[in-house]
């Protein structure tokens, strides 16, 4: 710990010692007679240097460029126009050049920028901002491109390029390429690539959007069009007041391809605005999205539209990971600042994906800055976290992260929350049923006793490494490695005191460690601009590990030792080993198809130990699942746009062939709405059991269908949508409704007790399951104020033929709204988030009775509901947060400290109900979620 | 306002889906079954029937058992006569007769309690074959701390079962003054054994020293699945086991073999 603070506090002291002005980057040189305004002078600048320039129009309106240079640099013509004419200038980390007369003029220019006036104007070689906002700029461009190059017939023509981040290097995944006033576009495939096909003209202008980047456009002209073009994108800076998480779907991009159903994508970069627990945390912020419910503190996993969160795949890098949390799922297990890219699909999704009944979430990692090292991290009451990125050559980049927890006052909040000894009445005469959930073994009896109680070694951490390799244009391969474990330990040790003893100890192990190891290799290649591959070979494994035990230890007054062991040990693990191949090919204009080929190689052990002897479940399954799949996307019409595919797969353990047809379309009626419908069937044939009983085991585990006991699982989607986008608002609404066969559910009951020798009973129920439910988002995209409102109105049921029939789903959540507000004031960001969902469905004990056994001692039981017919009171909370951007003078943004309360009316949220009997009384008590929890964290970052 | 239209449309159109969806009834949770009586009888051949009727218990109740529930009409059928039980007490229902329950016979409750008819059906199962000690005798070592304990020997009881049926042990002490060995105090210590054919006491079995009869009870799955314990938090509840129809409790019939046991410290 005091390591991880010397070296924040060596790192805050070398940032803010740099406090300089950038040096100006450019190789560019001007030569000829200028007799022009400064304003086309700078324009002419910019598009020879890439350099962009921010400038008030009313300063230089009047300024006129008289002079002659040859094969000048641009620093000195710069220095010589501005010199001349009382001008400074200021250059930007990211190559942006502010005008300034005097050193006030840069906040100034700044504020204008916040506030989008439209007297700031901005300039570089693929010209400047939205329209609207630059009426006077656009028209002297557009005219100047018509003076200079009359529009002349040609045959359409494709173009094919990369979208990177100007100022890292980094590929960006799914960005959206439009040509101007016509329907044409496309996105950018996982490497960053696009192809535009039958491009009109060579005047043409390309729009650019990506999440959480400046909107940008590029224009095409006789040159650029020849070779690949490559446009840099700037991240967005708070002026223009984009909303971190954007429900991307058809919208009023009249995309040919991008018109895609139920997708949400998610900008690590800005996640900081948002309230947090402790850590960015990207899978939670998905939380705040319609459809996700928002409820479950206990796990950062998704539970997407009634499904549960093995239903949902989580890809990183291309390859699987299982477990997708940290400390008891408080945390997702994925460090926002090695993550590039985050892409989640709600339902409907695409044939390429495969093998869950719900959701699919595909995160890409960080390939690292590829033009300069650089070196960052965060710290915050719950861990602290450091990366490092840096080119190795021109052709290859390295990112390395690495994120550990500490034992805070925040960790051992949470810790505990999980970890409480509940004291317990057990069947001694007249007793009932051992209530409540008991704490571990041992845990009672203990009042009376000096204890010793050592302080366990307990953390998380989780390791990124990513290695990207490309050595022409055409190929390019990636390794990336991911690393993540979290080893609980709640054990202790308490001293036998004296006057029982000579001497001796309890020692109490739990320990619970878990987590998981990924890597993948991927190759990357572009055949021709037409036709893209991406080739991956991957590996994940899986652990899980309880170890509940006791061990007493008694010296007697000869100093003999005596030892007694019992305890309950149990071992999860999956290893995965996978091969795929993807497959893009733009057939025609509109016209482009997706193939692919998967395989994979699954084996799954689950044991169950008494007393480190006796085992009372292993099961060992091994799976291989092969398979493959296409997709054509076309349009049809000009507004119409499909997608039909289908996936097959084998699967070794039954033998059986599978198939899932999908299909999703969107109909664009305007500019502005958009309608979209999908469908699908989908199959998975791993899941995650849940164990009923939290404490005394570990939670969940993985197994493999194996077509008897546990039935390969399968779903249908249906949805249905539309969404209308505005100037400064959207609105989004779809209805779904799935159907779900041959769910499994587990229980696992203890038999016997230690007189008799404990056996375990395995219970596996099938049954099946439906959910529906209608999402509305109404978000406001612009202006200092941004945030949005969800709604989601839904419905889960399950139908087991073991719990009688029809019941409502654990998940089931009948409301949920949830208030998203963002206000951006000058450095600041303030933020505040408001959830209310319906209580979750729980079953509960109505009565109880008590009856001797025949030997006359009396045994209560309760009577209990019928499976989740009762519901725990409305889950609500805010959370607030303020977020202060530490920015060098020169503008950049070095870092931010941010301050959040979790749960700010300390809403006592339940998580579940526990009971117990006390002298014949039912005694029910509340098990709470977090209550008020205050957070800082500290981000810094070299460059 | 084209678009204006198309949304009016929309929103008109999802508000009927809304209110398709989501207007099934829901289903009347009904206050749980309160209503239900507690049936406990035990039926042996030789002994007379019992039957005790309670109602169940609220949650905040502190009381032991269920209040009794009087003035009901039960009957019990051996498939040739049907006899109807006497209130001897309250919630007490009795027949005199000690032949009635029979080796290996079938019987059935029936009575009827808010316009319901509540029953039950046991066998009585075949006496225990074959019932035998390993010993007479049992010691039980003194609970030391700080030394070695001496080592507890057990008595191994075992009896016939190729069938795999229940069994269910009862150990008590027959002591009228019964010294106490131990910090429990139950003079009856009962043990659900399960489809064994041994057991090996314990020391925990023994409370008290002196004269014991071990009772081995050839017993029903019913009895097996009523009267074992069942743990209980809100993700882990399951109803108790009970083969009374429209009621709780336990409606069985065993059969015993005795052994002596002395205990002694």
């Amino acid at each position: 710990m005091r390591r991880i603070l010397l070296l924040f506090s060596m790192s805050c002291a070398l940032s803010l010692s740099a406090f300089a002005q950038r040096p100006l980057k450019t190789d560019a040189v001007i030569s000829g007679f200028f007799t022009i305004p400064m304003e086309t002078m700078l324009d002419t600048i910019a598009k020879k240097s890439k350099i962009r320039f921010i400038y008030d129009h009313e300063m230089i309106k009047n300024i006129q460029i008289t002079d002659q240079f040859h094969q000048e640099p641009v620093k000195n013509v710069l220095s010589k126009i501005f010199k001349s004419n009382d001008l400074h200038y200021w250059v930007e980390s990211d190559q942006e050049i502010y005008i300034i007369k005097m050193p006030e003029d840069l906040p100034r220019l700044k504020k204008m920028a916040l506030v989008g006036d439209s007297n700031l104007f901005y300039s570089n070689q693929h010209a400047k901002m939205d329209k609207k906002e630059l009426p006077i700029l656009n028209a002297k461009l557009n005219a100047e491109v018509i003076n200079v190059k009359p529009q002349k017939k040609v045959e359409p023509f494709t173009i094919n390029g990369k979208v990177i981040d100007q100022n890292t290097g980094e590929s960006l995944p799914s960005a959206i390429i439009k040509v101007r006033n016509t329907n044409i576009s496309t996105s950018t495939n996982s490497d960053g690539y696009f192809t535009i096909l039958h491009v009109p003209s060579d005047t043409c202008t390309l729009e650019i959007n990506y999440v959480g980047y400046r909107r940008d456009t590029y224009e095409l002209n006789s040159e650029n069009i020849k070779k690949e073009i490559v446009i840099g994108l700037f991240i967005s800076v708070k002026s223009l007041n984009e909303v971190i998480v954007v429900g991307k779907k058809g919208e009023s991009v009249m995309t040919t391809d991008k018109r895609r159903v139920s997708v949400l994508q998610i900008s690590p970069a800005k996640l900081d605005e948002l309230p947090n627990i402790g850590e960015r945390d990207i899978l939670r912020s998905f939380q705040l999205m319609p459809g996700i419910s928002g409820s479950n503190e206990s796990s950062s996993g998704a539970y997407v539209r009634g499904g549960t969160p093995d239903q949902n795949l989580v890809l990183f890098d291309g390859f699987t990971v299982y477990q997708v949390d940290h400390l008891y799922g408080f945390f997702s297990a994925f460090n926002s600042n090695s993550v590039k890219d985050v892409t989640m699909y709600k339902g409907g999704f695409s044939s390429k994906y495969g093998g869950r009944l719900s959701s699919v979430t595909d995160i890409v990692g960080k390939e690292g800055n590829s033009k300069e090292y650089n070196i960052g991290g965060d710290i915050s009451l719950l861990s602290a976290n450091l990366y490092l990125e840096r080119p190795i050559n021109d052709k290859s980049t390295l990112l390395l992260a690495y994120r550990r927890s500490y034992e805070g006052p925040l960790y051992n909040k949470i810790f505990n929350k999980f970890n409480t000894t509940t004291t317990s009445t057990t069947g001694g005469p007249g007793g009932g049923p051992s209530g409540g959930m008991g704490g571990p073994p041992g845990g009672g009896g203990r009042g009376g006793f000096s204890q010793t109680v050592t302080t366990p070694a307990s953390a998380f951490y989780d390791l990124n490494a990513k290695y990207t390799y490309a050595p022409d244009q055409k190929n390019r391969f990636s390794w990336s490695v991911y690393q993540g474990n979290d080893n609980l330990d709640n054990s202790k040790t308490i001293e036998l005191p004296s006057f029982i003893s000579s001497g001796g100890e309890i020692t109490n192990t739990d320990k619970t460690t878990y987590g998981n190891l990924g890597s993948s290799l991927k190759w990357s290649r572009r055949w021709t601009p037409k036709v893209y591959s991406n080739t991956l070979a991957s590996f994940s494994t899986y652990h899980s590990n309880r170890d509940n035990s006791n061990k007493v230890t008694i010296a007697d007054s000869l100093g003999n030792e005596t030892e007694l062991n019992n305890g309950t040990f149990e071992k999860n693990r999956l290893k995965d080993f996978s091969m795929k191949s993807d497959w893009e090919w733009q057939v025609k204009d509109k016209v482009k198809a997706l193939f692919g080929v998967y395989a994979s190689n699954q084996d799954v052990s689950y044991e169950y130990s008494q007393n480190d002897t006796s085992k009372l479940i292993d099961q060992h399954t091994k799976a291989n699942i092969g398979g493959l799949y296409g997709e054509i996307e076309f349009s049809p019409g000009k507004n119409l746009q499909i997608k039909p595919g289908i996936r097959s797969t084998i699967y070794d353990q039954t033998g059986k062939v599978y198939f899932e047809p999908r299909l999703s379309g969107t109909y664009t009626l305007n500019d502005k709405l958009t309608l979209k419908a999908s469908t699908g069937k989908f199959y998975q044939f791993t899941n995650r059991v849940i164990r009923e009983d939290i404490l005394s085991g570990s939670r969940d585990f993985w197994v493999l269908a194996n077509g008897s006991s546990i039935p390969v699982s399968s779903a249908y989607h249906y949805i249905a949508g539309f969404s209308y986008e505005a100037d400064k608002f959207l609105i989004d609404v779809e209805g779904y409704y799935k159907t779900l066969n041959n769910l499994s559910e587990y229980s696992q009951r203890q038999i016997g007790n230690r007189r008799t020798g404990i056996s375990l009973e395995e219970h596996f129920y099938t049954g099946s399951g439906y959910t529906k439910g209608i999402e509305f988002l109404i978000q406001k995209t612009k202006g200092k104020y941004t945030g949005w409102i969800s709604y989601t109105l839904a419905e889960a049921k399950n139908n087991f033929e073991a719990y009688g029939g029809e019941f409502a789903a654990s998940q089931d959540t009948r409301h949920e709204l949830k208030s998203v507000n963002l206000y951006h004031y000058g450095r600041w960001t303030f933020s505040a988030t408001w959830i209310f969902a319906t209580g979750k469905p729980y079953t509960a004990p109505l009565t109880s009775y008590t009856v001797n056994d025949y030997s006359g001692n009396a045994r209560t039981f309760l009577t209990i509901s019928d499976k989740n017919s009762q519901r725990l009171p409305s889950y609500h909370r805010l959370d607030i947060s303020a977020l202060y951007d530490l920015i060098k003078i020169d503008s950049r943004k070095i870092g931010s400290i941010g301050f959040s309360i979790f749960n700010a009316y300390n809403r006592g949220n339940i998580w579940y109900q526990q009971y117990s009997i006390v002298n014949n009384q039912v005694i029910t008590s509340n098990v709470n979620y977090l209550g008020l929890t205050p957070n800082i964290t500290l981000s810094l970052k070299w460059k | 306002m084209e678009i204006n239209k198309n949304l009016k449309y929309l929103f008109t159109l999802i508000f009927i889906v809304i209110v398709y969806c989501f207007s099934s009834c829901q289903k009347d949770n009904a206050a749980a079954d309160y209503a239900r009586p507690v049936v406990e009888a035990y039926l042996i051949p030789g002994q007379a029937l019992q039957v005790k009727v309670y109602y169940q218990k609220y949650l905040e109740d502190t009381i032991s058992y269920g209040f009794p529930i009087t003035g009901l009409a039960l009957k019990v059928s051996d498939g040739t006569s049907n006899v109807s039980l006497t209130e001897t007490k309250s919630g007490i229902y009795t027949y005199a007769d000690a032949n009635f329950i029979k080796d290996s016979k079938t019987y059935a409750l029936s009575f009827s309690y808010l316009d319901k008819t509540i029953s039950a059906q046991t066998t009585i199962p075949s006496k225990p074959a074959n019932f035998k000690a390993s010993s007479t005798q049992q010691e039980v070592p003194a609970m030391t701390v700080g030394s070695t304990p001496t080592t507890f020997i057990p008595v191994t009881y075992s009896w016939a079962n190729a069938t795999s049926d229940y069994y269910m042990l009862s150990i008590q002490n027959i002591e009228t003054y019964p010294s106490s060995i131990s910090r429990n105090t139950r003079l009856k210590n009962e043990v659900l054994v399960g489809q064994v054919s041994t057991y090996n006491t314990e020391a925990m079995n023994f409370s008290y020293a002196g004269n014991h009869k071990v009772l081995l009870f050839h017993i029903n799955k019913e009895y097996n699945d009523a009267l074992k314990n069942i743990g209980g938090n809100s993700l882990n509840l399951t109803n108790p086991s009970t083969n009374v129809i429209n009621g709780l409790g336990i409606f069985t019939g065993l059969r015993a073999d005795t052994l002596d046991l002395f205990v002694y410290q």
